[in-house]
């Protein structure tokens, strides 16, 4: 086994909101002895060579940023028993850091919009992102998949902040649980304190200048409130942002749920309750507006986050509707698609040298020719055909 | 020298019929629509490249063929075992599902022998786990395997159940017959996918209720061995 020493070493300054790009900082030598993989695990040095190749991701940072959901089930399970996270360096992943480290601050925020067919892999790019997020010093406000919260809803109750909506208490605990799992250490850091007062009941009141851990604690043992601190939790993040005391990245897998017309809550009088008539989208769809600055905001659309009726176009105008498509109007579209013949064959090697390919003719051309062929070289598919091989 | 022991010196009546050899698993049905004259196809590149080096080919390009199977192909990943078994664990037709549930406990197989994998330490260890799931499944099937049956012959009023030797195919049959029912048994709690995948395993290694139920048989023909001469009268 050959060793490549090190040429030169990287320097980790704290970038405390100012503009400086991230892009002056080097990058690490990224060789390794498989093709396929690279050693580069932080995902502000990722750059277009290291397109294709696996970069290992270590388990406290996996339970840190998504113990409360953001990678695909399939793809989790697949990745204990092949003995570790790695996911795979993609156009898309590498656009958006690209865009990111290039970011004005300054200017109202930026909306990216990933679209793609179901399994192409949007999930896992938005999964990079977020990662890039929290080693880059962002606050991570991170949906993992919005049609749990409308599709599965265990408990709906009319709000007590607003009158016409209604709550979701099971789910926004959840949330805030996820929330303050991925930016525990930052906002402890940050030292971020709330700018109104807002009364929950009689005797409970979070009191203008308190710290938003409480906000955050509050919601956490009172699901009543949860919603309510949600809401409340986000508008302050913007507002903190916009006053640059943090920087904000808005990561939202399967937004076009929010536009979606079907919900499983029934009314007694047998009328569905929809999406938009939820706290949380109001939230949401307020901190996915472009009235905000010094953050970014990252987007994605699926068929799969529709009912199945509505599952005839992967484009963004269809799934998110006119309401949707005005909303994040302008925004940036990316596209996510099926695996080059590059990206095809370091997957290829990826199952071989983890021994889950385990047919000694798939490893010939002829298997691969044919593993291509059968799977399009799309790679929900070709994930699905190598399983029981 | 035991009963079972003779009786395996003896050819087997598929080895003495069969044409070409371990290609086709049923090459002399009894009641086939076919005549006798009729080749079966060749699916396998390979076996079709080899064929037509040796010359085989020209020799068989005027010879009818029977129809191609629904479920034979020429992928790489095909294996004609796996075919008959899917076969025998579908149920009304639901070729489909049975063929997803064999995968999903190959899927399995490989999920649980990778975790033993990546737990062991020296490269020692490593290099004694097997991996390949259709490695392990013909494994298992040859330990499944009976080499001895028994049959009921009636001599003088009473029905004796008399060991006799076994053909390729019925023990075959046999062996995946008994795998599938042990894989359906009891509460149903955990799915067909896992319980084959272990049942599987243990039966690669030896283990298991199947293997035991071909040792169980194999010790009745043992003690029944005395009525073997029943058979020829």
């Amino acid at each position: 086994m050959m060793r490549y020493l090190r040429t030169c070493n990287i320097l980790r300054v704290w970038r405390r909101f100012s503009s400086i790009s991230a892009e002056s900082v080097p990058v690490t030598e990224s060789i390794t002895n498989d093709i396929f993989r690279t050693n580069e695990s932080n995902p502000v040095n990722h750059r277009v060579e290291h397109n294709s190749r696996f970069y290992s991701i270590s388990e406290p940072v996996k339970k840190q940023l998504f113990a409360g959901g953001g990678l695909p089930k399939e793809y989790q399970s697949l990745s204990e028993t092949l003995n570790g996270l790695c996911i795979m360096v993609r156009k898309p992943a590498i656009e958006l850091i690209h865009y990111l480290n290039k970011t004005n601050f300054d200017a109202p925020v930026l909306r990216y919009v990933l679209y793609g067919k179901t399994g192409v892999g949007k999930s896992l790019s938005l999964a990079h992102v977020v990662h890039y997020g929290s080693s880059a010093g962002f606050v991570l406000v991170h949906v993992p998949w919005v049609p749990k919260w409308f599709q599965y809803v265990k408990v709906a109750t009319p709000s007590s902040v607003h009158a016409n909506k209604y709550d979701q208490p099971i789910e926004a605990v959840e949330w805030l649980k996820h929330f303050s799992t991925q930016n525990g250490h930052l906002l402890h850091k940050l030292e971020l304190k709330t700018s109104n007062t807002y009364t929950w009941s009689k005797r409970e009141v979070t009191a203008e200048g308190s710290p938003l851990s409480e906000l955050i604690d509050l919601g956490l043992n009172r699901a009543k409130y949860a919603t309510g601190c949600i809401v409340a939790l986000l508008d302050e993040l913007k507002r903190a942002a916009s006053s640059k005391q943090c920087r904000l990245l808005v990561v939202i897998d399967g937004f076009n749920s929010f536009f979606s017309p079907k919900s499983n809550v029934i009314r007694e009088d047998k009328s569905m309750v929809l999406p938009s008539d939820f706290l949380l989208t109001d939230a949401l769809l307020s901190l996915t507006r472009n009235d905000w600055n010094n953050g970014a905001v990252v987007v994605s659309v699926d068929p799969s986050a529709h009912p199945p009726e509505l599952r005839e176009s992967p484009l963004p105008r269809y799934l998110l509707g006119k309401t949707g498509f005005e909303h994040l109007d302008p925004f940036v579209p990316i596209e996510v698609q099926n695996y080059n013949d590059k990206e095809f064959r370091s997957q290829i090697d990826y199952y071989i040298e983890r021994n889950w390919l385990q047919q000694p003719k798939a490893r010939t051309d002829n298997g691969q020719a044919e593993l291509s062929f059968t799977s399009g070289k799309h790679p929900y598919s070709l994930m699905r055909l190598v399983a029981p091989y | 020298m035991s009963l079972s022991g003779l009786l395996r010196t003896l050819p087997t009546i598929n080895a003495i019929n069969s044409s070409l050899g371990s290609l086709s698993l049923l090459s002399r049905q009894p009641y086939s629509m076919y005549k006798p004259f009729v080749k079966e196809p060749v699916y396998n590149i390979e076996q079709l490249d080899k064929l037509i080096e040796s010359g085989e080919a020209k020799k068989r390009e005027f010879v009818p063929v029977k129809a191609a199977r629904n479920d034979h192909n020429v992928s790489v990943f095909y294996d004609d075992l796996t075919s008959k078994f899917v076969n025998m664990v579908m149920v009304k037709g639901q070729k489909e599902l049975a063929r997803n549930l064999v995968e999903m406990g190959y899927m399995k197989v490989k999920q649980i022998q990778l975790a033993k994998y990546y737990e062991a330490t020296t490269d020692a260890e490593r290099a004694e786990i097997e991996l390949n799931p259709i490695t392990i499944f013909h494994k298992a099937l040859e330990n499944c395997s009976p080499v001895l049956q028994l049959t009921p012959i009636k001599r003088g009023g009473s029905t004796y159940q008399v060991p006799i030797p076994i053909t390729e195919n019925r023990a075959r049959f046999l062996a995946m017959k008994w795998m599938i029912l042990e894989c359906r048994e009891k509460e149903r709690k955990i799915h067909f996918p896992e319980r084959l995948a272990v049942e599987l395993i243990d039966a690669f290694n030896n283990t298991g209720k199947v293997v035991k139920r071909k040792q169980d048989l194999h010790k009745q023909c043992e003690n029944n061995r005395a009525y073997a001469h029943y058979r020829w009268g």
